[in-house]
């Protein structure tokens, strides 16, 4: 289980997450959503340990981060983080990656051999997953990238914008089937941060929208409908929530060309 | 006798082979065929003067073969710092006890003959014999002493580091530093044979040949390497300090005069250097002007890391306005370098505890800094 307890951030004297407290249960999928720079990545990163909240902290399966070096190592053994823009050593090829990425976490030698080819065969990287990573196209770095945190089979995955960056359809339906698979048999926590609903609705067991740095609701579909009252889809729950006023921009941009 | 000797020596090394030694001696008899040639073509004895300019580089000569021979005896054979013959060495049978293919790291009967010959040579020009065992054994326990770093056992380098110190402290007694030498080596011998019981030196936690990125390498499940347990920090400040006392004690004043400013600048620089390897890939979670807005002027999780590089910088200021009154004793500044290179080691908070539990936020590092591997 995770925890945010109270958390505040800000970047230099610009406050970017204010009070922020939530939790995520083991088994759930956790979409963290809210408009381009509200703080998503901001708080995926100190729930990842990246950053230093300047008040509050995080806890995750009963032990707070960087409380000692045996807890923060406890931690870390359970967790792996993907941010937006991840690195990855382009001299090298997909696969020799992701067996390095396995073997930090103490995946035994037989289970990454097997593991390693039928994720590469998911996201149709055979041919290219021995080939330099140089050589692949932005779609097929994410991919790579994705594998890279799904190889680690760590059971908390913490992922900052996972269907952008060029993902293609089958890619993101690969990518919703395993985290319902983890979810399934392994009881797995995501928590993934997109500004997409469309691209949530149907995976996620709960949403948490952030806006101005501030946690405005988290819930799940249903729950968010009935605090706003609307019951379409969750775009127009958040549109509602987040009060961005799309629509009206859109026709008042239409309506200024005639 | 000499086909014995070959095989016994490290092939491997450009000065045993026959060409380079009859080179050598060539040149080494050259001197004296200079001088004999003198004082056949004038018909007088050889000038004093002119026997001692000629026995200058010959001198020389034995020294520079003879630091070279017992840095060859350790390097040449060693499967350490060797990939290719290390990976090599793993496929045969080979285990500890047998004999190495590249020759004995361990001294045998030939380097006495060796010892005895040179220090005939160093008689015959007028210097110590045991000169000859001073700077082969010196030479030799250096690089015995490099590679049981990375081979093990480690802390036998702390025991040999203190009998060169004495050994350098007796100086000029060459008899004496001769026989420090000397008695050291039943330990050197024990060294190596229980570091070749080790063999291959595998590292304890594995180095990956595929560089992770900032994410894996910071953030992953594998613990920082760099430790310096409390002990070893202790014994390495002693050492130091007993390496300045000896220093200083040795020098004249002239020279003191240039040492010990140098001394304080590596002691500024090592405080630096200290402060960046904390630093590096971190950031600061509260800039300057924003502790001052939000009134927070000390994080403690951070600030941490400023206590050792400014409380060595405060003590180095103090040494430096001392230095400027007063002559310093080379037992105060020894105990001073042992107490600084102490801070600088063995004060808290160490690194793996700091990368783990510190208040610091990692720098998303990008370029050279990103390509670093794990294993680094």
């Amino acid at each position: 289980m995770i925890e945010v307890v109270h958390v505040t951030h800000h970047y230099g004297i610009r406050p970017v997450l204010k009070d922020i407290s939530l939790q995520a249960d083991r088994g759930e999928i956790l979409a963290l959503m809210g408009p381009n720079g509200m703080g998503k990545s901001t708080l995926l990163a100190v729930i990842a340990g990246a950053l230093w909240p300047v008040i509050g902290r995080v806890k995750i399966d009963g032990k707070w981060r960087r409380a000692t070096p045996e807890d923060e190592l406890a931690i870390r053994r359970q967790v792996v983080y993907l941010p937006a823009e991840p690195w990855l050593p382009k001299d090298r090829t997909g696969r020799e990656w992701l067996l390095a990425v396995g073997r930090l976490y103490s995946i035994p030698e037989t289970r990454l051999m097997d593991h390693v080819p039928r994720l590469l065969s998911l996201f149709d990287l055979e041919t290219k997953g021995d080939e330099p990573i140089a050589a692949y196209s932005t779609g097929q770095r994410k991919k790579i990238a994705l594998a890279g945190a799904i190889v680690t089979e760590a059971p908390v995955m913490l992922l900052d914008e996972p269907f952008a960056g060029g993902l293609d359809p089958s890619g993101i339906l690969a990518l919703k089937r395993i985290f319902q698979k983890h979810r399934e048999d392994r009881d797995a926590t995501v928590i993934m941060a997109t500004p997409v609903p469309e691209l949530v609705e149907d995976i996620a067991d709960r949403i948490a929208i952030i806006h101005n740095g501030e946690l405005i609701a988290c819930d799940t579909l249903a729950g968010l409908q009935r605090m706003t009252g609307k019951a379409g889809p969750l775009a127009e729950v958040y549109e509602s929530l987040v009060n961005m006023g799309a629509s009206s921009k859109i026709e008042q941009y239409f309506g200024g060309s005639q | 006798m000499m086909k014995r000797i070959f095989i016994s020596y490290p092939r491997n090394w450009p000065f045993l082979n026959l060409k380079w030694i009859l080179i050598c001696l060539a040149i080494y008899f050259a001197f004296d065929l200079v001088a004999f040639g003198i004082a056949w073509f004038f018909r007088v004895p050889i000038p004093d003067d002119l026997r001692q300019a000629l026995r200058q580089p010959q001198g020389w000569m034995l020294k520079i073969f003879l630091v070279f021979m017992g840095l060859a005896r350790v390097v040449a054979p060693h499967p350490d710092g060797k990939p290719k013959y290390k990976n090599w060495l793993k496929t045969t049978p080979w285990h500890p006890g047998m004999p190495l293919p590249l020759g004995p790291i361990t001294l045998n009967f030939y380097d006495l003959i060796l010892l005895a010959v040179t220090g005939f040579m160093f008689t015959k020009i007028g210097m110590h014999s045991e000169l000859a065992i001073l700077l082969f054994g010196i030479a030799y326990t250096i690089a015995l002493m490099l590679t049981l770093l990375s081979t093990g056992p480690g802390r036998i380098v702390y025991l040999l580091s203190l009998a060169l110190l004495i050994m350098v402290w007796v100086l000029p007694d060459v008899r004496f530093a001769a026989l420090i030498l000397a008695a050291m080596y039943p330990i050197e011998h024990w060294a190596i044979r229980h570091s070749l019981k080790s063999f291959p030196w595998e590292p304890q936690v594995p180095k990956h040949a595929v560089p992770l990125g900032w994410t894996f390498s910071r953030l992953g499940p594998e613990p920082v390497k760099v430790r310096v347990p409390f002990l070893d920090a202790l014994i390495v400040s002693l050492l130091f300090g007993g390496g300045v006392y000896v220093t200083l004690l040795k020098s004249t004043a002239d020279a003191r005069r240039a040492i010990e400013p140098c001394l304080v600048f590596a002691g500024f620089f090592a405080a630096l250097i200290r402060f960046g390897v904390y630093h590096g890939g971190n950031s600061n979670p509260l800039g300057i002007r924003a502790r001052i807005t939000t009134g927070r002027l000390i994080i403690p999780g951070f600030d941490q890391i400023l206590v050792a590089p400014l409380l060595i910088a405060a003590l180095l200021s103090a040494a430096l306005v001392v230095g400027v009154q007063r002559t310093i004793e080379p037992i105060e500044a020894g105990g001073f370098a042992a107490l600084i290179v102490f801070i600088l080691f063995g004060m808290g908070p160490s690194l793996r505890r700091f990368r783990l539990t510190g208040a610091y936020n990692i720098s998303k590092l990008t370029g050279r800094a990103s390509r670093q591997r794990l294993s680094a």
